[in-house]
């Protein structure tokens, strides 16, 4: 048995949801949580074409506020710093894992960064509470 | 390599975010949730809170650095009052980046 959690973007979770009903995983939670990645976070570059790359400038005065030039004036280093992301969150034991990881990471890919991880955990025991039973029988 | 769940007050968010990354560990995720400890919640005066509301921090982390993170979580989140929270630490066999396909963090 293994837990499988993905981080990934809010407009592919439906997506992905229905490429592993495909494979057999039907059992999903999700989480919609917040997080940053090794950039620490984003600038608003995508959104705001004036926004300077180079923290050093982000707290200059502009003549011309622009929404990311105010953002950067508070203490934090990057003007986006919690992207909204989903945790989808489940179990799988007949299923192989590799499987699972190659879809989600073909519905995933867009070539941006952001496009999420996903971690492999082992689980020791399962229970399912209406019946009582337990290990991999819990899951199927 | 290790998942930390760090569950800490949220006032104290930033300060362990922004310490964990003057550490060099940016990578973090976060969720609002809402729990009770050992204590079943908090009772001031005739008003009993059942549950609390906390952040809770998921992180992984190569195994040689767990001990570096441990210290600055519980650096930066203590304030030595009931209900600074907990951090559990459970194994990891695998990562992938989606983006390139890579394994590793």
């Amino acid at each position: 048995m293994k837990e499988i959690m993905a981080i990934i973007r809010g407009q592919k979770v439906n997506e992905t949801l229905e490429a592993l009903y495909e494979i057999g995983v039907v059992s999903v939670t999700v989480h919609s949580v917040n997080g940053r990645g090794r950039q620490g976070g984003s600038i608003m570059e995508n959104i705001d074409p004036e926004m300077p790359k180079d923290i050093e400038y982000v707290s200059k005065i502009y003549t011309s506020p622009t929404p990311s030039s105010m953002a950067g004036s508070s203490a934090l280093t990057k003007p986006i710093f919690w992207m909204p992301k989903n945790l989808l969150d489940f179990v799988v034991s007949d299923v192989p894992v590799k499987k699972v990881v190659d879809t989600i990471m073909k519905v995933n890919s867009t070539g941006k960064h952001g496009d999420g991880k996903i971690f492999v955990l082992p689980i020791r025991d399962a229970l399912r509470i209406r019946t009582g039973e337990t290990g991999e029988k819990a899951i199927i | 390599m290790k998942l930390i769940r760090a569950i800490i007050r949220p006032e104290k968010e930033q300060d362990v975010v922004l310490a964990l990354e003057g550490a060099d560990f940016p990578s973090i995720t976060k969720a609002h949730v809402f729990g009770r400890g050992k204590q079943k919640g908090l009772q001031v005066g005739p008003v009993h809170y059942d549950m609390l509301a906390k952040v809770l921090l998921f992180m992984v982390v190569e195994d040689s650095d767990l001990e570096k993170v441990m210290a600055v979580i519980s650096d930066s989140a203590k304030t030595g009052f009931i209900g600074d929270g907990k951090v559990f630490v459970s194994d990891v066999e695998e990562a992938y980046t989606v983006r390139t396909g890579e394994t590793g963090l």
